[in-house]
C-alpha cells in the first residue's frame, strides 16, 4: 500500500482518515480502491435497495390469520383478521383512541385506532357496531396475557352489516353466538347500569331476553327511540352472552324500532289445564281471588276459574307498585298474566309488572278496619295465616278492563277485603320454613335497623343484586322492595354452602345470620352453610362438565367442571394451575381466599377435577373455583 | 425470597455466562441470541418456567451491556483509512492499554448498575407518574431529539474549493450523507413496519435484519477492510482514575442512559450524545466511564422498566421480546430482578476483567479479520434462519445504508431513523398520509 494511504496527510502529517483531500491543508491524499468502491457502492446499494423494497413491499401478501393462532413470535406482524365485532366500540375523546373487539371462532382480539386513524374512521362514518362483520388490517401487538391489533388507517377496515335472522325471543338462546337476529317483543323492564348502556328486558310469547343497548358510542346509527315499559319494539342485534345468559347486543339506534302493534306475551289458559310442563312459561289466567295470605316477601292468593285453583303470588315489589296496601277480598275477579312456577310441588302464577294484573270485577266493599289499626299491625311478627278481613286499596294503576266475564262497575278506587292477621301471632314465611329457629325473627330488609346489631334474623326472601369478592370471602348485595343489605359470607361458610354457584345476581335467597355493622352499613353474616338457602335460581345456565378445548370466551360466567392433569403451577398468594385434560390446557385461577381451603397434594402431574366459573382476565380464559371443595384431587 | 425469585436470579447467572460467549464477538447483538432462545422456548413449551425465562433474558442483557466493551475495544482496531474518528477505546488499544480501557468502561458499567439498584425503590412511584406526564408529548420530544441529532453534526469540509458551490458541496458531503442515511433508514423502517416482507410467524424479529444490516455488518465489513493490527497489550493492576472523575463519568452516562431507556427508539448512543453535550465532557477516561454507564443504564434500565410494578413499561428489543411471553406483575419478581441485576452485573464485571485480559492476549495472536468473517457468517445465518431470503434482502439494503455513514464520515446513529422516523410520523398523525405517499397502503 502506498505510504500516502495510511490515513495521514502526506503534506501536513495530520490524521485525515478516509478523506480524499486533507481537510487541514487541502493536499490530495488519495484512497485505497476498495474503500472508494465501498464508498460509492454503499450509496448505490442503499438508494437502489430502498427503491426496490418500496416496489416489492406493496406486493407482499397480508396474511389472514385466525385470532387463536397468534403467538408470541408473531408480535409486530402485519396481518388481516376477519370476524364479528363482539363488543361495542368505545371512543375516548381525550386520548383520541378508538377500541373495539373482534371475535372469530378461535378467539377475541382488541382492535385499536389511535388519533388520526380513529379520526378518519369517525369522519368517514365507518366505525363498526357490535354484530357487524369486519375485516381489519394492522400490526399485532402481543403481550403474555393480552393481544391487540393496531390499525394503520381507515383503509384497513372493511365493515359489512350481516342480514339478521328473524326469530322468536325463545329461540335466541339456540342461535350461534355473534349471529345477528331480529326479535319483536314487549319492553318489560328498563335498567341503566352505566352511562351509555341500557338493559331492556324483552318478552314475547316464547320467552324473555335482555337487550343491551349501547346508547353512547362512536357508532353512527341514528337516534335511539324513547322506551317505556309496555312498549312493543323490534330489536336487531348480535346474539351475545352475559355471565352465561343469552342477550342481544344492539349497537345502532336504527336497530331499535318502536312498533304500533300489540305483541301477545301469553295465551289464555284454564287453570285445570296447567301442569308442571308449563313451568317457566307465561300464561294468562282469570278467576276469583280468595284466601289471601301475607308473607314477608309479598302476598299469596288463591285464584279459582271454576276449572281449578292455583296460587297467585305477588312479590312485595309488585304489591308496592300496585299500591296494594293489603289484600283484596274474596269475590274480585282478576285477569292475570304471569309465569308458571312450581314451589314445593304446587303450581303458582307469578305476575311481574302491574300491567300483568287487570281487575275485571271489583270485590264487594267490606266493612273496613281503621287504617291506623292495620298499620299498627303491619309490622308485627306473625307466623299463622291471616284470618280477619281488612281493607286495602288498589290504585288506579291497576287498570279496569271491559271484561268478557260479567263485571261490576269499577269504582275509581277499588277496595278489597282480605283476611287480617291475628294480633300477636308470628307472621308466616311463604310456606313453613324449616330453617329459622323460633328465636330468630323473620324480617324484610327494610325492617332491619341498627338496633338489631348483634341479633340474629332471617330474611325470608331477597334478591341478590350484586357480588363482590374480598380477600376473606364474598359480599352479596341483597335487595327486596323494602331496602338493601349486605350479605357477608366468610370463605369458611361459603365452603359449606352447597348451592354456592347459584348465589348469583337475580337469584332469590333466604338468609339467616347475625346483623353486624361495618363502617355504618348493616350486614347480615351467616354462621353456617345451611343459613343461606337459594329459593329461586337466576337465569344462569346450569353447571356442566366440559372438555377444556370446548370452553370458549363466549362461556364467560358459566360454571364448568374440568378434569385433567396438572401441567404446571405458579403461586404467589393465589395459585395458578394449568390443567390439561387431553383436549387442551386451561388455566385454573385459585384466588387467595380459597387457597387455604384447597385439598393437599396439588402438584405437577396430579389429576384434578375442578369446578369453577369461566372468566376472561386480560384476554386469558380461566376457570375460577369458588371454594376449595371445588378442586378435588383424584 | 420465594422460589420464583430464586429461579429468576439463578437463571440470570446462567444468562451472564451465555452472553459472555456471544458478547465478545464483534457486531453481534444479544437480542439475536434472545430471539433464538424465544423460538426454542416456544417449541418446547412448558420445559422452562416463565420466571426462569425472564431471568435468562435478564442475565443475557446484563452480561451483554457490560461485556460488549470487549469487541468495541479489542476487535475493531482503528484502520485510519476506514474511520474518521479514533474513539478513546481504540486509542487506548493502540497505546497498548486496551485492558485499562475495558476496566474503565467496566467501572462505569458497575456504577450504572449500582445507580439503577439505588433508583429501584423509587421507580414504582416515579416511573408511572413520569410516563403519564410524558406520554402525550413523546412525538415532539422525539422530533426535537432527531433535529438535535441531525443539526449538531458540523460540516467537515476543507473549505479549499475553488468556487463557493464546490466548498459548499465539500462541506455538506458528510452532513448530506448523514441526512441521507437518516432518510433512507426511515423509509426502510416504513417499509418494514407497514408490510409483510418478513414472514408473519417471525414478525417479532421484523427489525432484526435491518439492525444487523445497519449496524452489525458494516462493523465487520469495516474490520475486514482494515489493514491495521493491534499492538501487544500491557496489563496493569490499577487504572488511571480519580473518584471525582468516576462520579462525573457515571453521572453523565446515567443521564444519557436513563433518557435512552425511557424514550422509545432513542438508543444509548443518542442518549450519550445528548448527555455529552449537556455535561460538556472532554476527558477520554470520562468518556469511557460514561459510555460504560450509559449503555448499562440504557440496556438494563429499559429491561428493568418492564418489571416495575404499576408501570410495566416495554422499552428496548429484549423487553419487547419477553413481554410477548411473560409479563412480570408482582413486586416480588421486581425485587428478584433487582437482586438478579446486582448479582449478574457483579459477575459480568469480574468476567469483563478476566475476558479483557484474555482478549488482550488473543488480539495479537489471532487475526481479528478471521473473527469478523466468522461473525459475518453467523449474522447472515441468523438473518436467514429467522427471516428467510426476504430478510437477507432487507439486511443487504440495510448494509448499504449502514455503510454510508461509515464511509462518508457521518454519525452511525443516524441509522436509528429506521425507528425514529416512522414513530414520529405515526405519532404526529401523519402515518397514513406518508405510507400512502410511499405506496405502502
Amino acid at each position: 500500500m502506498p505510504e500516502q494511504y495510511s490515513g495521514k496527510c502526506p503534506a501536513c502529517g495530520r490524521f485525515v482518515g478516509p478523506y480524499a483531500t486533507c481537510p487541514y491543508c487541502g493536499a490530495e491524499v488519495g484512497q485505497r480502491i476498495s474503500i472508494r468502491f465501498f464508498k460509492y457502492g454503499s450509496l448505490v446499494l442503499a438508494i437502489a435497495g430502498v427503491v426496490i423494497l418500496l416496489l416489492i413491499a406493496p406486493r407482499s401478501q397480508v396474511p389472514v390469520v385466525q385470532i387463536g393462532t397468534l403467538t408470541g413470535t408473531m408480535n409486530f406482524a402485519y396481518v388481516r383478521v376477519h370476524g364479528v365485532v363482539a363488543r361495542q366500540p368505545t371512543y375516548d375523546p381525550d386520548s383520541g383512541t378508538l377500541h373495539f373487539w373482534v371475535a372469530d371462532e378461535t378467539g377475541e382480539i382488541m382492535v385499536t385506532a389511535y388519533r388520526s386513524e380513529a379520526g378518519d374512521l369517525l369522519a368517514q362514518g365507518i366505525v363498526p357496531a357490535v354484530g357487524d362483520e369486519v375485516t381489519v388490517e394492522g400490526t399485532v401487538r402481543i403481550k403474555e396475557d393480552f393481544q391487540y391489533l393496531v390499525l394503520h388507517g381507515a383503509e384497513g377496515v372493511a365493515v359489512r352489516a350481516p342480514e339478521p335472522v328473524a326469530v322468536a325471543i325463545g329461540s335466541v338462546s339456540a342461535m350461534p353466538l355473534y349471529h345477528k337476529v331480529t326479535v319483536q317483543g314487549v319492553v318489560r323492564d328498563l335498567d341503566t347500569p352505566a352511562e351509555g348502556l341500557c338493559i331492556v328486558s324483552l318478552s314475547d310469547a316464547s320467552g324473555d331476553i335482555k337487550a343491551a343497548l349501547y346508547t353512547a358510542s362512536a357508532v353512527w346509527g341514528g337516534e335511539w327511540p324513547e322506551l317505556e315499559n309496555g312498549s312493543s319494539v323490534q330489536v336487531t342485534g348480535m346474539v351475545d352472552r352475559y355471565r352465561g345468559a343469552p342477550q342481544i347486543a344492539v349497537g345502532r339506534g336504527s336497530d331499535l324500532v318502536l312498533l304500533d302493534q300489540e305483541i301477545p306475551l301469553a295465551s289464555e289458559r284454564s287453570i285445570a289445564g296447567l301442569s308442571t310442563q308449563d313451568v317457566g312459561s307465561r300464561v294468562i289466567v282469570q278467576g276469583n281471588i280468595s284466601r289471601p295470605v301475607r308473607f314477608s316477601a309479598g302476598i299469596r292468593y288463591e285464584l279459582d276459574d271454576g276449572s281449578g285453583t292455583i296460587a297467585l303470588v305477588l312479590w312485595q315489589e309488585l304489591v308496592d307498585a300496585l299500591d296494594l296496601h293489603e289484600t283484596v277480598s274474596e269475590g274480585a275477579v282478576w285477569r292475570v298474566q304471569g309465569k308458571v312456577a312450581d314451589y314445593r310441588g304446587r303450581l303458582e302464577v307469578i305476575p311481574e309488572l302491574p300491567s300483568d294484573i287487570r281487575v275485571l270485577t271489583a270485590a264487594p266493599l267490606p266493612s273496613a278496619k281503621p287504617e291506623d289499626e292495620f298499620e299498627a299491625r303491619r309490622n308485627e311478627v306473625k307466623s299463622t295465616p291471616l284470618s280477619r278481613p281488612v281493607t286495602a286499596k288498589i290504585s288506579a294503576t291497576v287498570a279496569a278492563e271491559a271484561s268478557p266475564v260479567p263485571t261490576a262497575t269499577a269504582p275509581p278506587v277499588r277496595e278489597a277485603t282480605t283476611p287480617a292477621r291475628p294480633t300477636g301471632a308470628p307472621a308466616p314465611s311463604r310456606t313453613p320454613s324449616p330453617t329459622p329457629s323460633p328465636t330468630v325473627e323473620i324480617r324484610t330488609i327494610g325492617a332491619i335497623t341498627a338496633q338489631d346489631v348483634g341479633g340474629r334474623v332471617t330474611i325470608d326472601r331477597a334478591k341478590i343484586a350484586d357480588i363482590s369478592y374480598f380477600s376473606k370471602g364474598v359480599k352479596y348485595k341483597l335487595t327486596d322492595r323494602t331496602g338493601e343489605i349486605l350479605l357477608l359470607v366468610w370463605q369458611d361458610v361459603l365452603e359449606k354452602i352447597e348451592a354456592r354457584y347459584d348465589l348469583y345476581p337475580n337469584c332469590w335467597v333466604q338468609v339467616t345470620g347475625e346483623i353486624q355493622e361495618y363502617e355504618g352499613d348493616l350486614e347480615i353474616v351467616p354462621e353456617r352453610g345451611s343459613d343461606v338457602r337459594v329459593t329461586a335460581r337466576s337465569d344462569r345456565l346450569p353447571m356442566e362438565e366440559r372438555p377444556a378445548n370446548q370452553i370458549t370466551p363466549s362461556d364467560e360466567g358459566r360454571i364448568f367442571t374440568v378434569a385433567g392433569k396438572v401441567v404446571r403451577t405458579e403461586s404467589r398468594r393465589w395459585l395458578k394451575i394449568w390443567l390439561n385434560d387431553g383436549t387442551g390446557e386451561i388455566l385454573i385461577f385459585v384466588p387467595e381466599r380459597v387457597v387455604e381451603y384447597l385439598p393437599a397434594g396439588i402438584g405437577g402431574n396430579v389429576r384434578l377435577r375442578v369446578t369453577g366459573e369461566v372468566d376472561i382476565y386480560q384476554g386469558i380464559l380461566e376457570l375460577i373455583p369458588l371454594a376449595g371443595r371445588d378442586v378435588e384431587v383424584q | 425470597m420465594n422460589a420464583e425469585s430464586l429461579w429468576l436470579i439463578g437463571s440470570a447467572l446462567i444468562g451472564v455466562l451465555v452472553s459472555a460467549v456471544f458478547s465478545c464477538l464483534p457486531a453481534f447483538h444479544i437480542t439475536n441470541v434472545a430471539g433464538l432462545v424465544m423460538v426454542w422456548i416456544l417449541r418446547t413449551q412448558g420445559t422452562v418456567s416463565q420466571q426462569a425465562l425472564a431471568g435468562l433474558m435478564l442475565g443475557l442483557i446484563v452480561g451483554y451491556a457490560v461485556l460488549n466493551t470487549i469487541p468495541s475495544v479489542f476487535w475493531g482496531a482503528p484502520d485510519e483509512s476506514t474511520i474518521f474518528i479514533v474513539w478513546p477505546g481504540q486509542k487506548y488499544l493502540m497505546q497498548k492499554r486496551g485492558v485499562e480501557a475495558a476496566a474503565l468502561t467496566g467501572i462505569g458499567s458497575l456504577g450504572g448498575l449500582f445507580l439503577l439498584c439505588a433508583l429501584a425503590p423509587f421507580l414504582p412511584k416515579v416511573l408511572p407518574a413520569v410516563r403519564a406526564v410524558l406520554t402525550p408529548h413523546l412525538h415532539w420530544i422525539l422530533a426535537a431529539v432527531t433535529v438535535f441529532m441531525l443539526m449538531s453534526e458540523w460540516p467537515k469540509g476543507s473549505d479549499r474549493g475553488r468556487t463557493g458551490l464546490v466548498r459548499f458541496l465539500d462541506a455538506w458531503q458528510s452532513l448530506g450523507a448523514g441526512w441521507l442515511t437518516f432518510l433512507l433508514s426511515g423509509v426502510l423502517g416504513f417499509v418494514l413496519l407497514n408490510s409483510n416482507l418478513i414472514p408473519a410467524e417471525m414478525a417479532f424479529q421484523k427489525l432484526m435484519p435491518a439492525f444487523v444490516g445497519l449496524f452489525g455488518i458494516p462493523w465487520v465489513v469495516q474490520n475486514l477492510l482494515s489493514q491495521a493490527r493491534a499492538p501487544k497489550q500491557e496489563t496493569s493492576r490499577s487504572v488511571d482514575l480519580t473518584p471525582a472523575l468516576a462520579l462525573r463519568g457515571v453521572g453523565a452516562g446515567a443521564l444519557g442512559g436513563l433518557f435512552a431507556a425511557f424514550f422509545p427508539a432513542v438508543t444509548g448512543g443518542i442518549g450519550a450524545l445528548l448527555a455529552g453535550h449537556a455535561t460538556a465532557q472532554r476527558d477520554d477516561r470520562l468518556f469511557l466511564i460514561s459510555q460504560g454507564t450509559s449503555k448499562v443504564v440504557y440496556y438494563v434500565g429499559a429491561f428493568l422498566f418492564l418489571f416495575v410494578p404499576g408501570s410495566h413499561l416495554t422499552r428496548g428489543g429484549m423487553a419487547g421480546m419477553l413481554s410477548a411471553f411473560y409479563m412480570p406483575y408482582s413486586p416480588t419478581i421486581y425485587w428478584g430482578a433487582v437482586a438478579g441485576i446486582l448479582l449478574a452485573g457483579s459477575c459480568a464485571f469480574v468476567l469483563l476483567l478476566w475476558l479483557s485480559r484474555a482478549s488482550a492476549w488473543l488480539v495479537t495472536r489471532v487475526d481479528y479479520r478471521c473473527i469478523s468473517a466468522i461473525t459475518l457468517v453467523l449474522l447472515v445465518g441468523f438473518v436467514l434462519t429467522f427471516t428467510g431470503w426476504a430478510g437477507l434482502l432487507v439486511a443487504m439494503v440495510a448494509t448499504g445504508i449502514g455503510l454510508v455513514p461509515v464511509l462518508w464520515g457521518s454519525r452511525r446513529m443516524n441509522c436509528m431513523g429506521v425507528l425514529l422516523l416512522p414513530l414520529i410520523v405515526q405519532w404526529t398523525g401523519l402515518g397514513p398520509s406518508v405510507t400512502g405517499w410511499l405506496g405502502l397502503q
